[in-house]
């Protein structure tokens, strides 16, 4: 199509609308099922989110039930204790996204260096099994491991020197925590990973190859460069979740023992129990409430600066 | 002509559809939770026997999704006729949200004779409401349970201690802790409980107009004990474990000083040593150490007799021994049980859009018609999921086939209980006890339950106490704090204060009072 | 498969002195952490094999303590959980097919760097992931307005997409370099060709990857089932399991509560926890290493002529 001449005006949204779905119409028509799925299934729900500001009754919904302002959030913010448990939920959300992306990373470094194929094959397999394993079977074996007389941690450490009463002891926690969840997850989040380093064209070796790097220059340069995207991609959806925690994990783990809450406790075990006697569906909607603009605001921080540095990894 | 024609073809028009209505069958939907087993045989012979056109469609859910889902599918206002609820699952939020039909006038009817015969007044008086409604069928056997230690009768004679007071027991516990080294701890406890009842005077204290109130009924809630007056008109006072002495300064002698902090001070952290040292993390004593040998006692209540014999009699030469540790109880003193706040357990309600109201009152009513239909839905046929001897005592068979069902949802009621034949004669005693209503006193606060969400600040502070007490009263029922007890119960109301208490306290003595003044008799 | 293809080209000398020091360490720590894995799994297995009392008693251990199969038969008891599986496998094999068409349909054109309006579709997407209605609004939804009451449905539609798996997918399509793009549109494909022909081939192990994402996500689901389907034949398998165990933890609850005479001789407890894991996690053992086939060997992309 001849060049119009310079003096054409810009083209007004309207137009710029039409000629992008002109251009591009087969690919936006794709996205049409998906965007039809999140409408009526997420964004149609969401008018739910205003029971956090309502006395909600269930006989007359949502749309007989009366406004009473913030009363539904008063009851987090009451002892104070909320700025623990959220500055809980923050750091072991953190240590837990840190190490298990370290991990599981590492493992698919590990395996994309193994040459046997069924000898990756096989440890591959194996390392996804505890992911499979429920939060409640694990916390039994814990017992096994950490319970004062009997357990074989407990023993082996008292018999060092250093005994340690885990179920008395807060400080610990954290430590323990991260490494359940490594074990639990690293295996089955290095998939993600191997995946990537499988799409890596061979011929980008090849040509290290013949510049004479090592094989660790060639994981230090090529790989991990490459699994960058992968990798911001996973930290930001665990950023985004970073105020809700694990509560299957901790709960299944810790329970009702209190001594260990203050390491333990995060925003949905801490409320989980103080709603246990009390149902209300306003309270609970405002405790999501809080999660979430909390995640909103630090997701659209973190968002920014990804897009700063990586602009193909931001989310959007 | 014309008009009696019309007349006529009218009256057989309505005469069609009565007999069309009385044939037709209502389905009930009713909605359990749990499971119960072999169901089919039942239903089947209550098809056969009722002649009422009802079918019962019974969805059983778990417990745990009982909670969460029937709130959610009622207020869709999705079929449901019948459905189980109770003070620790939804019952106050659901009555106070209008979700329950209003039942009372069924009852002391003559057209319902079967709920005449097992629901009576002054039964039903702690499900009325100050207007007269009623929203929940109470489905209970005693009005309450004896609490009992169970313990280990073999090792008991090996020591030659015969447990029939606490110095007793607590010489059986020493004896074990020296003497049983594969043994974790004489006394096994758990759970949220653990060392409530043990060495606790809360039934002498109910024979003082000392009464205790928990959030919703479940033991160990936020607990205040209030004192009422003499002539059941006034409150006192009220108190909570950590409170200072002045807020029982009203109470009567001698509980005008803060007994529950006392007692954790010094009963618990006694009765503690003899305890296991994790006990905080234990949530099942009985089924991981007293069954399995590890330990030699463990709390419980008499209704689990039964059960807990038939258990520990799988290890080698093991006995049960049971001791109700109330001396009044155990005594079987005639009135000793003050009955306080609700005493039913569970319940059943109806949806207030169920079309069927009647059809499932009937069904009800049915059940409690006489002990015949009964024994149907709580112990099956007879013959072949149970059998009965002369005195009206009943001994479950079992086999495959045998039918069970969790009677503590529909067919449990003080009129209609059958004592296991099986139970020796002691337990047998004490059953009979349990069962008696004369061995329990009504109160003047019979039937009232505390409202934790009648005003917003009440909720908040509600949750936010609920919160401390979670950090604390968990180690102090299981006397973890051993010699800082004080120091943590300090800490405790500290905390628990700044959180709203005095609110909760407040509340909770402006609730009694109003109820006083409602039911005043 | 990805050889580190050192061994092609590499001076042989210093291939053998450095790589064997490395080999030894990556084989080392891998089986290291193998070991990890596998020593609770295997106790675990043990533990739905040995006699409850026992068990408890004297702990756990790599062999099963007084062998039984107790629990496994109180598992496999009902003739439901036959039903169980079918459900549940009909459900995964449906949920993942239609799922991964209608995700990788979105995703595509997320990573195609021209769409203009890509941003905000995204962002709309992942928005979905930070704000939740909550189970009021989303209960009404699903059981009033669409009726989706007790079917098999319940458990596909409303988890169709999920938006971690869509931006795994789009991160995927993004990797593909450019050139392919390029060199199919000089050819004179359009969108349509391009997708199908050039770049779905291309993306087997990222379609394969987030196919065992979702395949095992309706495998273990449950909570859906739990709220909307009441008809016992139409229970998935962990739903069923789920069950089990919740009436057996509600039952020694309420015994050791308030006054409830329960026959324990009939409940499994611990033994039944230990089984049910086997019995949800064996069907995934099985099938995974065919899935593993085609993520850890990809097609070469050597397509791309120089």
């Amino acid at each position: 199509m001849p060049q119009s001449n310079t003096a054409v005006p810009k083209p007004i949204p309207k137009q710029r609308f039409l000629r992008e779905m002109k251009q591009n119409g087969f690919l936006y028509l794709l996205t049409l099922p998906g965007i039809l799925f999140f409408f009526v299934f997420s964004y149609v729900p969401m008018g739910g989110l205003v029971i956090a500001f309502q006395d909600y009754s269930m006989r007359y919904g949502i749309f007989g039930s009366r406004f009473n302002g913030v009363d539904n959030f008063k009851f987090l913010f009451q002892t104070g204790d909320i700025w623990r448990v959220t500055g809980n939920t923050l750091f072991l959300n953190i240590l837990f996204i840190l190490f298990t992306t370290l991990m599981s990373v590492f493992l698919a470094v590990l395996f994309s260096e193994v040459r046997s194929r069924g000898f990756k094959r096989i440890t591959q397999s194996i390392s996804i099994l505890p992911n499979f394993v429920s939060w409640t079977v694990i916390a039994l074996f814990l017992d096994a491991f950490i319970d004062p007389t009997t357990g074989m941690l407990a023993k082996w450490l008292a018999r060092m020197g250093y005994p340690v009463d885990f179920y008395a002891n807060a400080a610990v926690w954290p430590t323990l925590l991260v490494f359940l969840r490594i074990w639990q997850g690293a295996g089955y989040g290095a998939i993600v990973y191997i995946a990537t380093i499988v799409g890596i064209d061979p011929q980008i070796y090849e040509a290290a190859d013949i510049d004479g790097a090592t094989r660790l220059q060639k994981i230090f340069r090529i790989t991990i460069p490459i699994l960058k995207p992968t990798i911001i991609l996973m930290t930001l959806f665990g950023v985004g979740r970073i105020f809700y925690g694990d509560f299957g994990m901790i709960y299944a783990l810790v329970g009702d023992n209190s001594l260990l809450f203050k390491t333990t406790d995060v925003i949905d075990t801490y409320v989980y129990r103080m709603m246990r006697m009390l149902r209300n569906y306003g309270m609970s909607a405002a405790t999501g409430m809080f999660q979430s603009v909390l995640g909103f605001l630090f997701i659209m921080v973190v968002n920014w600066l990804a897009r700063k540095l990586e602009p193909d990894s931001a989310l959007f | 002509m014309k008009k009696l024609v019309a007349l006529l073809l009218t009256l057989v028009m309505a005469l069609s559809m009565v007999l069309t209505a009385a044939s037709a069958e209502t389905e009930l939907k009713i909605y359990l939770f749990g499971e119960a087993q072999n169901m089919d045989k039942v239903l089947a012979r209550f098809y056969a026997e009722s002649g009422l056109g009802i079918k019962l469609n019974l969805v059983w859910n778990t417990g745990a999704d009982h909670r969460e889902k029937m709130p959610l599918l009622i207020g869709n206002e999705e079929p449901c006729d019948l459905v189980f609820d109770a003070y620790w699952m939804n019952l106050a939020t659901m009555i106070k949200q209008e979700m329950y039909a209003d039942i009372s006038s069924y009852f002391h009817n003559d057209a319902y004779p079967g709920l005449k015969a097992a629901f009576s007044e002054s039964y039903l008086a702690q499900v009325t409401e100050a207007d007269g409604a009623i929203y929940a069928l109470p489905i209970t056997q005693a009005p309450n349970d004896l609490q009992c230690i169970f313990y280990r009768e073999d090792l008991a004679q090996k020591y030659g201690i015969t447990i029939d007071s606490l110095e007793s027991l607590e010489a059986y516990f020493k004896a074990v802790k020296e003497n049983e080294p594969d043994m974790v701890a004489p006394l096994g406890i758990g759970g949220g409980r653990a060392l409530y009842y043990l060495d606790s005077d809360i039934m002498e204290k109910r024979l003082a107009n000392v009464f205790e109130f928990s959030g919703t009924g479940t033991a160990v809630g936020m607990e205040f004990e209030v004192a009422i007056s003499e002539d059941g008109k006034t409150v006192l006072g009220a108190g909570a474990i950590g409170a200072p002495d002045a807020y029982y300064a009203n109470f009567p002698a001698p509980y005008n000083t803060n007994t529950r902090s006392e007692r954790a001070i010094t009963k618990l952290t006694k009765w503690a040593q003899y305890t296991q040292a994790n006990s905080i993390t234990e949530e099942d004593a009985k089924n991981n150490l007293f069954f399995t040998g590890l330990c030699a006692a463990i709390e419980g209540n008499i209704s689990g007799y039964e059960t807990c014999k038939a258990e520990i009699e799988k290890i080698q030469d093991a006995k049960l021994g049971m001791f109700v540790y109330n001396d009044g109880l155990r005594n079987r003193t005639p009135g000793y049980f003050v009955t306080s706040g609700q005493t039913a357990w569970n319940f059943l309600c109806v949806p207030y859009y169920s079309q069927n109201i009647d059809a499932a009152m009937q069904f009800i009513d049915w059940i409690f018609q006489s002990p015949e239909n009964h024994d149907l839905f709580e112990l099956g046929i007879a013959g072949e999921d149970f059998t009965l001897n002369d005195a009206g005592e009943y001994t479950k068979l079992t086999g495959s086939n045998v039918y069970t069902f969790p009677g503590y949802e529909l067919t449990w009621n003080p009129n209609f209980i059958r004592t296991n034949a099986n139970l020796d004669d002691q337990v047998k005693a004490l059953v009979k006890y349990m069962n008696d209503p004369g061995s329990y006193t009504a109160s003047a606060v019979d039937g009232f339950t505390f409202d934790n969400q009648s005003t917003p600040a009440l909720a908040t502070a509600y949750a936010a106490v609920t919160a401390v007490q979670s950090e604390y009263i968990r180690p102090l029922m299981h006397g973890t704090y051993g010699a800082d007890t004080a120091a943590m119960l300090a800490e405790y109301w500290d905390k628990a204060s700044a959180a709203g208490i005095e609110t909760v306290r407040q509340a909770v003595m402006e609730q009694v009072q109003a109820f006083l003044d409602a039911h005043g008799k | 498969m990805v050889y580190p293809l050192s061994e092609l080209t590499q001076n042989p000398q210093r291939r053998r002195r450095g790589d064997a020091v490395l080999d030894t360490a990556v084989h080392t720590l891998i089986l290291v952490f193998c070991v990890l894995c596998l020593i609770p799994f295997i106790v675990a297995v043990s533990a739905s094999f040995s006699s409850e009392r026992t068990l408890l008693r004297e702990g756990y251990s790599l062999l099963p303590v007084a062998f039984t199969t107790a629990a496994y038969d109180m598992l496999f008891s009902t003739r439901q959980i036959v039903d169980s599986y079918k459900v549940s496998l009909f459900v995964t094999v449906f949920g993942t097919v239609l799922s991964m068409v209608v995700t990788a349909m979105m995703a595509y054109p997320l990573s195609v760097k021209k769409l203009r309006y890509r941003g905000a579709i995204s962002f709309f997407a992942y928005f979905t992931m930070l704000f939740n209605g909550g189970l009021v609004p989303t209960y009404m939804l699903i059981s009033k307005y669409l009726g989706m009451r007790d079917t098999l449905w319940c458990m596909i539609i409303p988890v169709l997409v999920n938006p971690w798996n869509l931006f795994l997918l789009r991160n995927f399509f993004s990797a593909i370099p450019g050139e392919l793009h390029e060199s199919a549109r000089i050819d004179g494909a359009n969108d349509v060709r391009i997708l199908w022909q050039i770049i779905l081939p291309v993306s087997l192990p990222a379609l394969a990857t987030v196919s065992l994402f979702y395949a095992v996500a309706y495998w273990n689901q449950w909570f859906n089932a739990m709220l909307y389907i009441e008809d016992a034949s139409k229970f998935p398998l962990q739903y069923l399991i789920m069950k089990m165990l919740r009436n057996i933890e509600l039952l020694k609850q309420m015994s050791s509560q308030a006054g409830f005479a329960v026959d324990m001789s009939a409940l499994p407890t611990t033994t039944t926890k230990m089984a049910t894991a086997m019995v949800t996690i064996g069907p995934i053992i099985i099938a995974y290493p065919f899935a593993q086939k085609y993520f850890t060997s990809g097609l070469i992309v050597g397509s791309v002529k120089g």
